[in-house]
């Protein structure tokens, strides 16, 4: 494999670089020159599910919210993590469990933790 | 090998350590958030000093599934770092003692998470165990650096540091790709046995590897020009923090470099120094003379010393940049990263002492000290005086032993940069020093009592940097027998 | 006696100790521990003397360290040159250790001061006894903190802070020199003993340019040290420290280490020619250069300061132009006159109240009559009147110039032989004639000091028979088991020459300063640039303080201003160029999180482009 063959994996990237950025841009272009335009105040407005938007988009959220996406996402990969290892503990045998066992552990401990710091309660 | 018949009980350190850690976490949370919390201070220092006994009784040569090394440089490495953690525990029951508003047992866990990490660092065999280990000790020290959540500074120094941290993680992995693009494995050694035919094949690649990981772990060790965050970070971070962030990173970080550039890119035919040797030459001239002129203007004890350690990590770049025998040059960072580890930590204990007594981290703080507090003031000088290179302290012969590698490496010019800058760095720590034994004190500041933990951090390092400085041998016939 | 030559610094490194522990209960009884160290040491040192001449180099070493293959030893030795050093270290550390008891009696802090000074002696006497040039470059660095402590000892004073840094700082300049100059030798040689060095430049294992170079190096080291032009300026501003530190570490020995360094390393030198010119003009320059700056100062200890360069000069020159034995010779019978001026300059400023200036004083002969007496007898010694120890060691160092075949180095040395006997009496008989023109009544001090002075008037008269034509036993002695070249004697004329010479300018000042025969502005007036720039002592300070010391610190805060403000700049710029396009994402955020993330991502590119450049990708 020689230098030039290395590069052109690269190829793909670029690909994937191009129809990122040309699919987007293509697709609200081609709605632009197809839709009728016709702008007044009301329509203007941000959609919100019906409801009259009030105050600012960029406002900031209870700090709370962060903490339990975070544990959100611990808990969620956890899972993801999960389900291939019980699927396959038949054949990874007493390793498998423990080193398993020993995650789970882990952040059940971790758990714990943010339900003593009152992470869990919402005020 | 798999990881099912590895020899598992050569992490038996590792694991320890984390369950330790994991153990003192617990209690924590189970003993009330707040509230001052010695014993658990103590409970680290102790797990700390176990888990490197247990290093060293577990001290020689294996691999578990080559992706964790155990050999005399991981273990040298490893007690170096677990030393200075403890040390740096030591100092923060002071800092903490005085801070009671600071979550005291997330203090403690988090230093020994982050010890857990530089120590799987330095152990790794494995692009992807080493990037673990790497962000196990980052990801702790941004959440350290940041720990006076109610202070602007510190806020402000933990979030550039996040940023600009996870700016060289980018690096460093984008740099790891490379190589596995190449080989399509992540072991060290693998990589390292076909690193010679690969850069034959694709110079362009592998050189621009080296530059990337160059890049990344230059950010973790602060070189110029990757040491913009190091002021900031250290100025706003409680102080025993700047201790840890430039002592135990620092270190932390040149193993690793140690451990890639020299396994990995040095290869069994050492074709790539050639690559290397001018960058890293000049990387380190460059961080010399910044550090050390920057450092002349500053006003600030805390930045003083960042652009100080900015100066040392410099030295330190030095012989890798002028290999004599690999070997060799190994030996000469060890030594100096021992004294640099107690001498810094001996300076970072008094700069606790002084600048939470004072409230201030200005240089104003330490007038006077020599009336407060005669031996801390003298103590204060030694350290300062062998991180400057004094004779007849542990800094000169780490410095003279840098010195001599490089010369006989044939890189006098470097040495010579070396040479002049220190000279440049006495001026700086002079001033401090005369700010100690030629300044009155303030006037509502009285005698200065150091408790113990700061008292026996002090008394180590002294003695330390004075006997590594007139019987180095003591170290150096030990460190003169490390093997790869 | 002479294998326990290791006790001699050891006994002022105990008081030291003891003085750092014990000090502040002792007080001012601090300063029997530290006369009583230094007494032993001379005892000592006087035995191992006698030992030395009756028998043979004495040296033991032990293994310190091992660099892969070659190893470092520490220990002692005692050789022909270390047994003379010792004795003059000795015997001036013990006398100014006496007269201080009295000199420093109201300070608070003489406890401090003695441990400083043993602390000194400890030093000095390890340099000396250092049997490689690795230990010797250890207790040099050592010699040159105590300086700075004791320099600054009246820190209260911002002049003295500041003269302490000063002269640490520059001399280590030289160090830096010097330290290269190790390595170098080190590299060729495999080895830091004087012995192996010697024996592998002897065998022609190094080559001729690097024999230069590293001599040149080691030289540098000894500039700084010693106060050589052009790193003399810190030595007149260490004159801030108290008089019989002045006395000790600016006079006798510190100062004195750059040129015993010199004769340490003698047959390197002596094997590159170029090395040796070097060292001969530096020392030439060096000594009519102070000496000139010597004739107008007024200041009593500022004057002896630069006739102290000026001297050392003298000795570099004597040194550089193959006199090994006269220049060590006028190390030794300097060490003795210019300690015996610096303590009778004590003595006096003690007397008048701390003032210095020469114009203030006046008329003491006959208010002092025994300092008046010792400080005329060493005046009289480094003018070089027959036959004082001045005499025979500047007769000495003539006949080396005239040998080495410089006619220009010889005028100048008998230039400066002038100029030094005509400051030494302007300053004789100003100070010590005419009327008293202070405020305070003068009185001669106590015994205490007085005795210290009349030992070293004794020693400045007759130390100068060890080398006299009817024996030249030094010479012998110095020069057993060493191939040091021809020593030069001066033939009879040189003699006249030098006490004509001297007694000249001894006979300008009488009559300019004592007679008033010649008015004492008859030169000022006629060359008042001269005589500015003289008194300006050409400007040496404030040149460096413009080409050295400034610019240093521009460059720190330039790189300082990068730091924090260009790259600021840059991203600004960036912002502004992405307006153009049309967007805003530049918008302005608070702090300088993106310019560090800026340099982080230019600096990875800069070393990127520096690796491609350096492989040649960019042609």
């Amino acid at each position: 494999m020689g230098l030039g063959v290395y590069f052109d994996n690269y190829i793909f990237v670029l690909l994937f670089m191009f129809l990122g950025v040309a699919l987007p841009v293509g697709a609200l272009t081609f709605g632009r020159l197809v839709r009728p335009n016709n702008p007044y105040p009301t329509k203007l407005t941000t959609y919100e599910s019906g409801i009259e938007p009030t105050g600012d988009a960029q406002v900031r959220y209870h700090v709370a919210y962060y903490i339990v996406a975070l544990e959100f996402v611990i808990f969620d990969v956890e899972t993801v993590f999960l389900y291939p290892w019980a699927v396959a503990l038949g054949e990874l045998g007493w390793v498998g469990l423990n080193a398993g066992l020993i995650f789970i552990a882990i952040l059940g401990l971790g758990l714990a933790y943010s339900w003593k710091k009152k992470v869990l309660e919402w005020n | 090998m798999s990881a099912y018949n590895a020899n598992w009980s050569l992490m038996t350190p590792e694991i320890v350590l984390g369950i330790l850690a994991l153990v003192i976490f617990t209690i924590d949370f189970m003993t009330g958030v707040k509230g001052k919390k010695p014993f658990l201070g103590r409970m680290s220092i102790i797990a700390l000093l176990v888990t490197a006994v247990l290093v060293y009784i577990n001290r020689g040569a294996g691999t578990i599934a080559d992706i964790f090394i155990v050999d005399h440089f991981s273990t040298m490495f490893k007690i170096i770092l677990l030393v200075g953690v403890a040390i740096v525990i030591a100092i923060s029951m002071h800092y903490l003692d005085k801070n009671d508003d600071v979550y005291q047992g997330e203090f403690y866990s988090l230093m020994l998470f982050a010890a857990l990490g530089a120590m799987l660092m330095v152990s790794s065999a494995d692009l992807i165990t080493l990037y673990i280990g790497l962000e196990l000790l980052s990801i702790s020290s941004y959440c350290l650096a940041g720990f006076k959540k109610h202070n602007r500074k510190s806020t402000e120094g933990a979030i550039k540091y996040v940023v600009l941290g996870g700016t060289a993680s980018a690096f460093i992995l984008y740099g790891m790709s490379f190589l596995y693009g190449l080989t399509g494995t992540t072991s060290i050694i693998d990589i390292s046995q076909v690193i010679s035919s690969l850069y034959v094949d694709y110079p362009f690649i592998v050189v621009m590897s080296i530059l990337f990981m160059l890049a990344g772990f230059g950010f973790k060790i602060s070189i110029v020009p990757f040491h913009m965050w190091a002021p900031d970070v250290y100025e706003g971070s409680p102080t025993p923090v700047t201790a840890f962030l430039s002592v135990v990173s620092k270190i932390a970080g040149f193993a690793i470099v140690l451990r890639v550039f020299f396994t990995t890119f040095l290869g069994s035919e050492g074709v790539l120094y050639d690559e290397w040797t001018w960058i890293i030459a000049i990387i380190a001239t460059v961080t010399m003379i910044v550090g050390n002129l920057i450092a002349l203007t500053q006003k600030n004890i805390k930045r003083l010393m960042a652009y100080s350690g900015v100066a040392q990590a410099g030295y330190l770049l030095v012989p890798i940049a002028a290999i004599f025998i690999p070997s060799y040059s190994i030996g000469v960072i060890i030594f100096y990263s021992i004294v640099y580890v107690f001498m810094t930590l001996g300076a970072f204990a008094i700069i606790t002492l002084v600048t939470e007594d004072s409230g201030r981290d200005d240089f104003s703080s330490f007038s006077g000290l020599y009336k407060r507090s005669p031996y801390m003031a003298i103590a204060m000088s030694v350290f300062l005086l062998g991180l400057a290179g004094l004779p007849l302290t542990a800094g000169f012969v780490g410095k003279a032993w840098i010195f001599i590698s490089a010369a006989q490496a044939g890189m006098l010019w470097l040495a010579g940069v070396m040479f002049v800058t220190s000279v440049i760095s006495f001026y700086y720590y002079f001033g401090v020093i005369k700010q100690m034994f030629m300044n009155e004190p303030n006037p509502n500041d009285v005698e200065l009592k150091a408790p113990l933990s700061i008292s026996v951090v002090v008394t180590i390092a002294l003695a330390v940097t004075i006997i590594l400085g007139v019987l180095p041998g003591l170290m150096i016939d030990w460190i003169a027998y490390i093997q790869w | 006696m002479i294998q326990n030559a290791w006790l001699i610094p050891v006994f002022p490194l105990i008081a030291f100790i003891i003085l750092l522990f014990f000090g502040r209960f002792l007080k001012e009884k601090a300063s029997y521990v530290g006369i009583t160290a230094l007494a032993l040491s001379f005892i000592l040192s006087v035995i191992v003397l006698i030992e030395r001449i009756g028998g043979e180099t004495y040296s033991f070493v032990i293994e310190w360290l091992t660099f892969g293959e070659s190893t470092i030893t520490m220990g002692y030795e005692v050789t022909p040159l270390n047994a003379m050093m010792l004795i003059v270290v000795t015997v001036v550390s013990l006398l100014v250790h006496v007269f201080s008891k009295e000199y420093m009696r109201e300070d608070a802090r003489i406890h401090v001061f003695y441990s400083y000074l043993g602390l000194f002696s400890f030093s000095m006497l390890g340099l000396v006894l250092a049997p490689n040039i690795l230990q010797l470059f250890i207790f040099w660095e050592l010699v040159g903190l105590c300086s700075f402590l004791l320099v600054g000892f009246w820190y209260f004073k911002p002049e003295a802070a500041a003269a302490a840094k000063k002269a640490f700082l520059t001399t280590r300049i030289g160090d830096v020199g010097l330290l290269i100059g190790l390595v170098l030798l080190f590299n060729a040689t495999g080895s830091f003993d004087y012995a192996d060095i010697f024996a592998a430049v002897q065998a022609g294992l190094v080559n001729d340019t690097m024999i230069t170079i590293i001599a040149i190096c080691i030289f540098l080291g000894a500039v700084g040290k010693s106060a050589q032009f052009p790193l003399h300026v810190w030595l007149p501003d260490a004159m801030e420290g108290p008089t019989p530190v002045s006395a000790l570490i600016h006079a006798a020995t510190m100062v004195a280490a750059g040129v015993y360094l010199v004769g340490v390393m003698y047959p390197l030198f002596l094997a590159s020619s170029t090395a040796m010119t070097v060292v001969a003009y530096t020392g030439a320059i060096t000594a009519i250069f102070a000496a000139t700056i010597a004739l107008v100062n007024t200041d009593i200890k500022r004057i002896l300061a630069y006739s102290t360069i000026s001297q050392l000069g003298f000795m570099m020159l004597a040194l550089g132009t193959g006199g090994y034995v006269a220049g060590l010779f006028h190390l030794m019978t300097h060490a003795f006159f210019k300690a015996l001026l610096f303590l009778g300059a004590g003595s006096v400023i003690y007397a008048v109240h701390h003032r210095q200036d020469i114009r203030e004083m006046g008329g003491l002969w006959k208010r002092m009559k025994l300092t008046s007496i010792t400080f005329l007898i060493g005046a009289l010694a480094i003018a070089g009147i027959f036959p004082l120890a001045g005499f025979w060691s500047k007769e000495g160092v003539l006949a080396a110039a005239w040998e080495g075949g410089d006619i220009f180095l010889f005028t100048i040395a008998v230039i400066t032989a002038f100029m030094t006997a005509f400051y030494m009496f302007r300053l004789f008989f100003t100070a010590f004639t005419g009327t008293f023109r202070g405020d305070h009544e003068p009185h001669e001090n106590t015994k205490l000091m007085t005795i210290p002075l009349a030992v070293l008037a004794f020693l400045a008269i007759v130390a100068g028979f060890v080398n006299t034509p009817l024996g030249f036993v030094l010479e012998d002695f110095l020069t057993q088991g060493l191939n040091v070249g021809y020593q030069a004697h001066g033939e009879l004329w040189l003699a006249i020459l030098s006490l004509a010479v001297a007694i000249g300018g001894i006979a300008l000042a009488w009559a300019m300063y004592y007679k008033g025969a010649i008015a004492k502005d008859a030169f000022s007036s006629k060359l008042p640039a001269v005589h500015k720039l003289l008194l300006n002592k050409y400007y040496m300070d404030e040149l460096y303080a413009k080409v050295f010391v400034q610019p240093t610190v521009a460059i720190g805060k330039f790189l300082w201003d990068i730091d924090r403000n260009i790259v600021d700049g840059i991203v600004n710029l960036v912002g502004r160029s992405s307006k153009i396009t049309g967007r805003t994402f530049a918008k302005r955020h608070d702090g300088q999180l993106q310019t560090y993330g800026l340099v982080t991502i230019i600096g990875g590119l800069a070393i990127i482009a520096l690796a491609f450049v350096l492989r040649g990708y960019f042609g």
